[in-house]
């Protein structure tokens, strides 16, 4: 290898090779390929040496990124992204430049990368390319997400004014309970989410609760307004109601399983409610739940037939019926509700 | 001759080369180049009376496998802080990158945030809330399109004014 020509390998290899000398310039081993004058035109040729300027040019701050490796003396080499720079007569020159020790010297090479660089780029195009793709479809299911999301919330709206007409086809015929079903609903959302039940389970509770006297459609006007006792005859038309809001309900595609929780609300635990005379956990937990409120509403609101009897005796009632007639945790969470957060169905009444 | 580094920072694809290309050469491609590593072109301007070379730095822009290099910065008086108007995610990455390079620097350094592709009307993004945030940080902004040009020399004679000034 004595007879090797170095300088001509390295202008065969289109490359530039320097060494770091310690004032901080580049000297050039060897000859330097033509555009290497044209990028640099300051270079002292003769003496082949490259001063670096103010510190800012790509050469600059890849050496000084690299003064750590030098100074440890390691082996291998780093190497910089490509770069592209406009040489003085306006040729786009696209370089890479490493660095590496050899012997204890501090040695730069600058390649000129022609069509090894096109590949890279080529690469990387594919790449952002897939990314701009998969924002752009991002970016369309987020739109159809909130198309879908505002559509979804104008059905609910048109659902909740359904259900609310629903309740009031009732409350005109029957104005001393006017307002008892939106009364049962608040309070029936007030003890599941005191119980921490899901909120699909709360909501579906609150919507059943709107109108769970839908079946007393049935039921004659002057009999629900009537202020004395119901002779046997009349209460079994009143008890119908669970039995025929379930079928005005059962065909309507509500997204919870409201006609159920209807059908159920005036089941009790010990199996002496009606209509079907269910018992226990038969009965649904949301159903259980709206008896309770149908019940402390009623107590504790006037009725043709009796003044109100308040909210300590409708508490007294389903603590005493505990177990029997109604759910005991139902119970405690409506009893907590009053006496430990305050709820206040008057408030809710007005 | 006064000569000033200003580097163009911002997410991938958001039109940086095609602003550089726009304000060097006066060009503009619709096909998309994406730019690996950095490219550095020259363009001397004029402000007032003050000749002034603006060495641009265009860097390849963050995406989600390729960082920014800080140390690109090195040297810079300035740099403008592209966004695609159509890519609402491109205005995050260009306040992260803000962020960045005042860490970078250790202060302020001037800048121009350029809300890009403004020719794109009907896939333009940026709402009130966001250009409320950036009133809200004083930001100076100017909307571009390297498509049709506008914007382009007020962006780079508004930086330069800025670091000519300082």
């Amino acid at each position: 290898m004595t007879d090797f020509d170095m300088a001509g390998f390295f202008a065969a290899m289109n490359i530039v090779v320097m060494e770091r000398l310690g004032d901080g310039s580049l000297q050039v081993i060897g000859t330097t390929p033509h555009w290497f004058g044209q990028l640099y035109p300051n270079v002292d040729m003769e003496g082949g040496r490259l001063r670096l300027e103010d510190g800012s040019s790509f050469l600059e701050i890849f050496i000084d990124e690299v003064a750590d490796f030098w100074r440890k003396n390691e082996t291998g080499r780093l190497t910089s992204d490509a770069w592209t720079e406009t040489d003085s007569l306006g040729n786009e020159c696209i370089l890479e430049v490493s660095a590496t020790c050899f012997e204890g010297r501090k040695i730069v090479v600058i390649e000129s990368l022609g069509d090894s660089f096109k590949k890279r780029q080529t690469v990387f195009q594919k790449a952002r390319e897939t990314f701009l793709d998969k924002e752009a479809l991002e970016k369309v299911v987020a739109e159809r997400t909130e198309d879908l999301r505002k559509t979804t919330e104008d059905l609910r709206k048109a659902l909740d004014a359904i259900v609310h007409v629903l309740a009031l086809t009732v409350e005109v015929r029957d104005p001393y309970t006017a307002g008892h079903q939106r009364r049962v609903a608040n309070l029936a959302r007030a003890i599941a989410v005191e119980m921490d039940l899901s909120e699909t389970v709360v909501e579906s509770i609150y919507m059943a609760g709107v109108i769970h006297d839908i079946g007393k459609i049935s039921v004659p006007a002057e009999l629900l307004s009537k202020p004395g006792p119901l002779n046997e005859n009349e209460f079994n038309l009143i008890k119908a109601h669970p039995q025929v809001g379930c079928d005005i309900l059962k065909d309507i595609d509500f997204p919870w399983d409201i006609s159920r929780i209807v059908h159920q609300h005036h089941e009790k635990m010990d199996g002496s409610g009606y209509p079907q005379g269910m018992s226990g956990e038969h009965i649904i937990l949301e159903a259980r739940i709206l008896m309770v409120a149908d019940v402390v509403e009623a107590m504790a609101s006037h009725r043709p037939y009796r003044p109100a009897l308040g909210i300590e005796k409708a508490l007294e009632e389903i603590k005493k019926n505990s177990g029997l007639s109604y759910d005991p945790d139902v119970v405690d969470a409506c009893v907590n509700l009053f006496s430990e957060k305050g709820y206040n169905l008057e408030q809710e009444m007005t | 001759m006064i000569q000033k580094k200003i580097c163009m920072v911002g997410a991938f694809a958001v039109g940086k080369t095609s602003l550089v290309t726009r304000f060097v050469q006066s060009i503009f491609s619709d096909k998309y180049l994406t730019t690996v590593g950095v490219k550095i072109d020259k363009k001397p301007i004029k402000i007032g009376d003050v000749d002034v070379t603006l060495v641009l730095w265009d860097l390849a822009g963050e995406d989600e496998l390729s960082k920014m290099r800080m140390s690109y910065m090195r040297g810079a008086s300035g740099y403008l802080l592209v966004v695609d108007g159509t890519r609402p995610t491109t205005l995050d990455t260009a306040i992260n990158l803000q962020k960045k390079v005042d860490e970078f620097f250790g202060k302020e350094v001037p800048f121009v945030l350029l809300l890009n592709k403004n020719d794109l009307t009907s896939e333009w993004c940026l709402g009130d809330a966001e250009i409320e945030e950036l009133a809200g940080k004083r930001w100076t902004a100017i909307k571009t399109s390297a498509k049709t040009g506008e914007g382009i020399e007020k962006a780079f004679l508004t930086l330069t004014q800025m670091i000519v000034g300082e």
